[in-house]
């Protein structure tokens, strides 16, 4: 027997299939835990906007559009509650002024750089496994929220550009464009954490 | 196109690629360009290693009681509300175009007075439920630490947070009638908030527990333990006694609401097998996290292995503030 979509499912709850729901919830719970644990660094937040989002979801079913999957709609309610709970803790998502990367989305040089840099490796410390998950988390945390959000989207969990555009609520080109700022950034970044060498060092900073 | 331009669109497909952006017929098109051109295929090998460390980016799964917890705030939101659409809550009355309030002003009336019954009928037993909900926020609020914890661990080959060497030869005990530093226990949980393994201050303040305030500095990794003995309401594991790593016993209790035998930083001579920490109405029980992450409320302070007292260490019955665990499976929680 063929498992149900997940737009399937939700049909039959609107339906009266009592269990729908519930094995929506089962398929999505661990998923939807890790994008907000990553984004918001926080798993009390996690718990929280988990619970909400499928809160959310079940109260707002019968206003879901048939036409759309279910999976970016979930991660859209959850990424607006994962925003607010960061804006509650006052956090900040607006770039900083001398970010290299306008919100139209022209971060050529940004990418382009990056991949005509150094070695990207060259002179690297390895790191134990602890300290390197330890540095990442701390790397990708310290992302402005925007960046932080579509590399999560994009890295972690395989969205498509445009689900990302539709989770986020920008056009497809800004979200690559944030997705380019992100991976610079976090690799700019991670070489000065793990350090570089000298003659690296300056190839590297022209990524961010 | 320039080929600036061409090289920018080229390393934009490499990216797709490594994202699964691509159709199989595109994903396709690029590994035969990778095979045929070795310096678009040394760029592809320069994106994948600065995309690698992101994979040490690892998560915690969610906790085993989430989808529960999810599906019980479903059901009691079916229990508590009329199924109604939504716009017809936010409309009021009888507007004319076609949307009409779910009550009458009449029905509200009704409705107001029947709460007013309802409430005060339910008032005496508000303040149980009450109580009950802080100790469940209070159980929630250790199962959050007892995450850090395991993710402190898995960082560091099994071992706990603690800063052992300091409390090995000073005493744990505030008011210690002793010459020996002070070399507080508490340094070893707030490890946890100064490396981040646990994110919110107010994790380790206890809702129960009145005089309790969490830490409100946003520099908590510039300090090395909690400034006030008020921003933390739980005891932990005497960490200067034999070695306990995350491999031992499992059912070792690790951190528990404030021990009462010291409360206040003072040495009490009370029943240890009898008292309860008094977090929590002064004395009705205590919530107690184990090494294997969970949580629980319970009454009775024997609750360690193999029926441990957790506020003692093995028998003894007075303290000066040096005394450590007497095995690695007596549990034995000091501030």
């Amino acid at each position: 027997m063929q498992t149900p979509t997940d737009e399937q499912l939700l049909s039959d709850h609107l339906t009266g299939r009592t269990d729908a729901f519930e094995l929506l919830v089962r398929r999505h719970t661990d998923e939807l835990h890790r994008f907000v644990l990553r984004f918001t660094n926080s798993s009390a937040a996690a718990d929280d906007v988990v619970q909400e989002a499928f809160l959310q979801a079940y109260l707002s079913a019968d206003r879901f559009d048939p036409g759309r999957r279910f999976r970016p709609w979930l991660f859209t309610i959850a990424a607006n509650k994962a925003r607010d709970w960061l804006r509650s803790r006052g956090r900040k998502s607006e770039v900083p002024l001398d970010a290299k990367v306008d919100s139209d989305g022209d971060v050529g040089k940004t990418f382009a750089d990056l991949m005509t840099g150094a070695e990207v490796e060259a002179g690297a410390v390895e790191l134990q496994a602890g300290e390197q998950r330890r540095v990442v988390r701390r790397i990708v945390e310290s992302l402005p929220d925007m960046f932080r959000e579509v590399l999560v989207l994009a890295y972690y969990h395989r969205f498509a550009y445009r689900e990302i555009a539709e989770v986020v609520g920008v056009p497809v080109g800004t979200v690559k464009s944030r997705l380019h700022a992100a991976i610079g950034r976090f690799a700019t970044a991670y070489q000065e954490a793990v350090g570089v060498e000298d003659g690296d060092e300056a190839e590297v900073g022209r990524w961010s | 196109m320039s080929d600036k331009q061409r090289q920018f669109d080229m390393d934009e497909w490499l990216l797709d690629s490594q994202l699964g952006q691509l159709t199989d017929a595109q994903h396709r098109e690029v590994m035969e360009a990778l095979r045929k051109n070795p310096s678009l295929a040394e760029r592809d090998h320069r994106l994948q290693r600065l995309l690698q460390p992101l994979d040490a980016f690892t998560t915690t799964p969610p906790p085993n009681y989430l989808v529960d917890k999810v599906l019980d705030r479903i059901a009691a939101q079916n229990e508590d509300l009329p199924v109604v659409p939504e716009s017809a809550l936010m409309s009021g009355d009888d507007y004319g175009d076609g949307r009409r309030s779910v009550f009458s002003f009449r029905e509200m009336l009704a409705l107001a007075a029947m709460l007013t019954f309802v409430m005060l009928i339910l008032v005496p037993g508000l303040a149980n439920v009450r109580a009950k909900s802080r100790q469940i926020a209070c159980a929630d609020n250790l199962h959050r630490i007892g995450q850090g914890v395991l993710a402190y661990a898995a960082d560091n080959t099994n071992a706990l947070p603690a800063v052992a060497s300091a409390a090995r030869e000073g005493t744990w005990l505030r008011d210690a009638k002793t010459t020996k530093p002070y070399a507080p226990n508490s340094r070893g949980r707030y490890l946890l908030l100064r490396l981040r393994y646990v994110n919110q201050c107010d994790s380790f303040v206890c809702p129960s527990h009145g005089d309790a305030k969490p830490l409100a500095v946003p520099n908590a990794h510039a300090f090395s333990d909690f400034p006030d003995p008020a921003n933390c309401s739980y005891d932990s594991q005497n960490m200067a006694g034999p070695s306990v790593r995350l491999t031992s016993s499992s059912d070792l209790p690790y951190m528990a609401d404030a021990n009462p035998l010291f409360e206040g930083g003072k040495f009490h001579a009370i029943d240890p097998l009898r008292s309860n920490s008094r977090n929590h109405n002064g004395g009705v029980g205590q919530n107690v996290l184990f090494l294997d992450g969970h949580a629980r409320w319970t009454q009775d302070p024997n609750c360690g292995v193999r029926g441990d007292n957790i506020w003692q260490a093995g028998s003894l019955r007075h303290y000066r503030g040096t005394e450590k665990p007497t095995c690695p499976e007596d549990a034995f929680l000091v501030p």
